[in-house]
């Protein structure tokens, strides 16, 4: 409150320090001194700056999400945006969709699988490279790398990467008697599109998940792990019983944002498979995306894309009343 | 119970040497303090003893152990840190049972002990609370309780009551040492509080630099210091130091300093025949001067200038000057001194200690 109240004060002074220094007041700063005069209205100066945010989510958020949510029971479609209201019809007919319903299970493996990968490999890392060794500037620079390349120019890396005719994991592959040439077509076949879809995935999100988890073993203070240390923990014990709890709030508010991120995200299947083959590694948000916009069904899009809105929406609300319920020192 | 023995240890950290060829035995059942100013090695050579730093070279037992290269878990030892690292997601109980699940104490034990430690430390009320719902006293009860339920062969102790406010150290101060009158544990204890050190250690190590300047009873490190750092930084207000030289005869060598020349204490005085000429340190504590009456005893009186007062209620420290050069004493309260003023002190014969200018070292007694 207190700091609210200085800010309003002072470009009402400024304002008027210039009004009141030379005769021929120009004109820039009498409008200086009238909108000093206002802020000095506590709520108008409040809401003035608060007044971006709002617009912010008004019009980029809520109103979107409010016309989605309209689609989702209208005909809507990009030849028809004037639509009719069919009630249920577009979740009746997603749910009858076998796309659908893969995309959905997909969803589901590839969040789950994405975040128990980067959970378990990024322990580990965050522990190796908290420990001292020669050259570790370095490798924390370089590991930083995936995060920081923009995600459509590594997608497309590793598509090449990836690709049936010049993947160089295959040539390295035959040539050192992995498997025969050509090798494996890697986009090319169900299980193992979505295993590479899996892997491109939690290659761009492990520096993140690894750099949050340093930060929370950093977090725990030295003495604790020390006395810990002290009273017979093992490093697993240390892990689990000392490490973990302390560190839990962060955890829980990481999972919960990239849980949710991962549910609604595309952008590493879009760019490397487009659901293929065969619609086979869809997410709920590409294919969202390609009977939405690309086929132009908005309803039937809409529908899809929010199907999972009320699941997140509650696991949201649980896991911040449980982390409220946690909240250590 | 058991002796902790260091032998030739020393630790570097780069290119710093942290604690130099340290040699130490602490007894069974004795509460060793290791003190200095920040920086000399007494919490590195504490954690080496704990085995939470690898020592550079040297031994260290615990009892007749050779711990060097066993495990801080295994070393029968409890630690109790600076800022207590309690388990905060733990509550008081847990805390304390933690270690003794891990080590596979039976229920009936951790609980009999647990209740021992609670009903030492004043902690039943609180074993449902978490440290957060503790003040900084109650929480340090709690990290010296789960040292006690260990049963451990020696407690050690880092600064264990530096975040605690002025009155609530002192009074902590006299609990741990009855808590050790008590139990009789052997304890490491870290400060860097001199007072502190002084009231609670049977033995103290000054360590400064690395380098052990003297273990010896809190009685000699303050009537007989060793070199001219443990005359300093044992004693408030610290001892007044002036620059001489040794004059005189062999039968009775003065330290003259300029200003006044003063008798060699007789403990130093044949040490300082054999040292005629040469450059000493004369030091002399502000609380063994007096203003000089009838009933002073023999010494050397000088007429110094009063420059500050500070008034104790019980005593005054006075700063005076002596041409250029500053000293303080302290003084009886009642003897109001007034700033600006001249007052006659008296150095008795032989409270002073002289040092070699340049080793720094006291001459041998």
């Amino acid at each position: 409150m207190a700091r609210a109240s200085s800010e309003r004060v002072m470009p009402a002074e400024a304002g008027r320090e210039r009004a009141s220094a030379a005769a021929p007041v120009p004109i820039v700063s009498r409008i200086g001194g009238a909108v000093g005069q206002l802020f000095e209205h506590e709520w108008v100066f409040g809401y003035t700056m608060i007044a971006p945010a709002i617009l912010y989510i008004v019009l980029l958020v809520a109103y979107p999400f409010f016309v989605a949510l309209r689609f989702t029971v209208t005909s809507a479609s990009v030849s028809e945006p004037i639509a009719s209201f069919v009630g249920l019809r577009n979740f009746v007919d997603i749910w009858n969709d076998d796309i659908f319903r893969r995309a959905l299970i997909n969803t589901f493996v590839f969040t789950i699988s994405s975040q128990v990968i980067q959970a378990f490999l990024g322990t580990i890392l965050a522990f190796l490279l908290l420990r001292p060794f020669r050259g570790r500037r370095v490798v924390r620079a370089l590991f930083i790398i995936p995060f920081t390349v923009p995600v459509a120019i590594g997608a497309i890396t590793w598509s090449w990467m990836l690709n049936p005719q010049y993947s160089v994991l295959n040539w390295v592959g035959s040539h050192i008697g992995l498997f025969p040439a050509p090798g494996p077509n890697w986009l090319g076949e169900e299980q193992l599109a979505m295993i590479s879809v899996i892997v491109v995935n939690v290659w761009r999100g492990l520096p993140f998940t690894t750099i949050l988890l340093m930060a929370g073993i950093t977090a725990v203070p030295q003495e604790i792990i020390e006395a810990a240390a002290l009273d017979a923990a093992g490093f697993f014990r240390r892990w689990n019983d000392i490490i973990v709890p302390i560190i839990a709030p962060i955890l829980f508010i990481a999972l919960l944002f990239s849980f949710v991120s991962q549910f609604t995200d595309m952008t590493v299947v879009w760019l490397l498979t487009r659901g293929n083959p065969v619609n086979t590694t869809h997410v709920l948000a590409s294919y969202a995306f390609e009977v939405g916009i690309v086929s132009g069904d908005l309803g039937r899009g809409a529908a899809i894309s929010l199907f999972l809105f009320p699941v997140l929406l509650v696991a949201a609300i649980v896991m911040l009343r449980y982390l409220k319920s946690q909240q250590l020192d | 119970m058991a002796t902790v023995e260091l032998q030739h240890v020393t630790k570097r950290f780069g290119d710093v040497l942290a604690v130099n060829d340290l040699n130490l035995k602490i007894k069974d059942q004795e509460f060793l303090v290791f003190v200095g100013p920040s920086g000399c090695g007494k919490t590195t050579a504490l954690r080496m003893v704990a085995g939470l730093e690898q020592q550079s070279g040297g031994n260290i037992y615990i009892g007749d152990r050779l711990v060097n290269d066993v495990a801080p878990k295994d070393r029968d030892i409890a630690m109790v840190f600076q800022n207590y690292a309690l388990y905060p997601h733990m509550n008081v109980e847990q805390n304390l049972a933690f270690g003794l699940k891990l080590r596979h104490v039976g229920k009936a034990e951790i609980k009999r002990r647990i209740d021992g430690a609670a009903q030492i430390l004043a902690l039943g009320h609180l074993l449902k609370r978490r440290p957060r719902e503790l003040s900084g006293g109650q929480r340090q009860r709690v990290a010296v309780g789960r040292a006690i339920v260990r049963e451990p062969a020696a407690f050690l102790m880092d600064e264990p009551l530096s975040n605690l406010d002025a009155k609530l150290r002192i009074q902590t101060r006299a609990e741990i040492q009855k808590l050790h009158q008590r139990i009789r544990t052997t304890t490491i204890y870290v400060t860097h509080d001199q007072v502190e050190a002084m009231t609670m250690g049977e033995r103290i190590a000054v360590m400064h630099d690395g380098i052990l300047q003297q273990l010896d009873t809190p009685e000699a490190l303050y009537e007989r210091p060793a070199n001219l750092f443990v005359a300093g930084f044992i004693g408030s207000p610290a001892m007044n130091f002036f620059k001489g030289k040794i004059v005189g005869t062999p039968d009775a060598p003065l330290v003259d300093v300029g200003l006044f020349s003063v008798a060699v204490p007789s403990p130093q005085r044949a040490a300082a025949s054999r040292a005629l000429g040469s450059e000493v340190v004369y030091g002399v504590r502000p609380e063994h001067m007096f203003v000089r009456d009838g009933s002073s005893p023999e010494g050397v009186t000088v007429e110094a200038k009063v420059e500050v007062v500070e008034y104790l209620g019980y005593e005054e420290q006075v700063y005076c000057s002596l041409d250029s050069t500053s000293f303080n004493v302290r003084l009886p309260a009642q003897m109001r001194t007034h700033v600006g003023g001249r007052i006659p002190l008296t150095i008795p014969k032989d409270r002073g200690h002289v040092f070699d200018a340049k080793t720094e070292q006291a001459l041998a007694a």
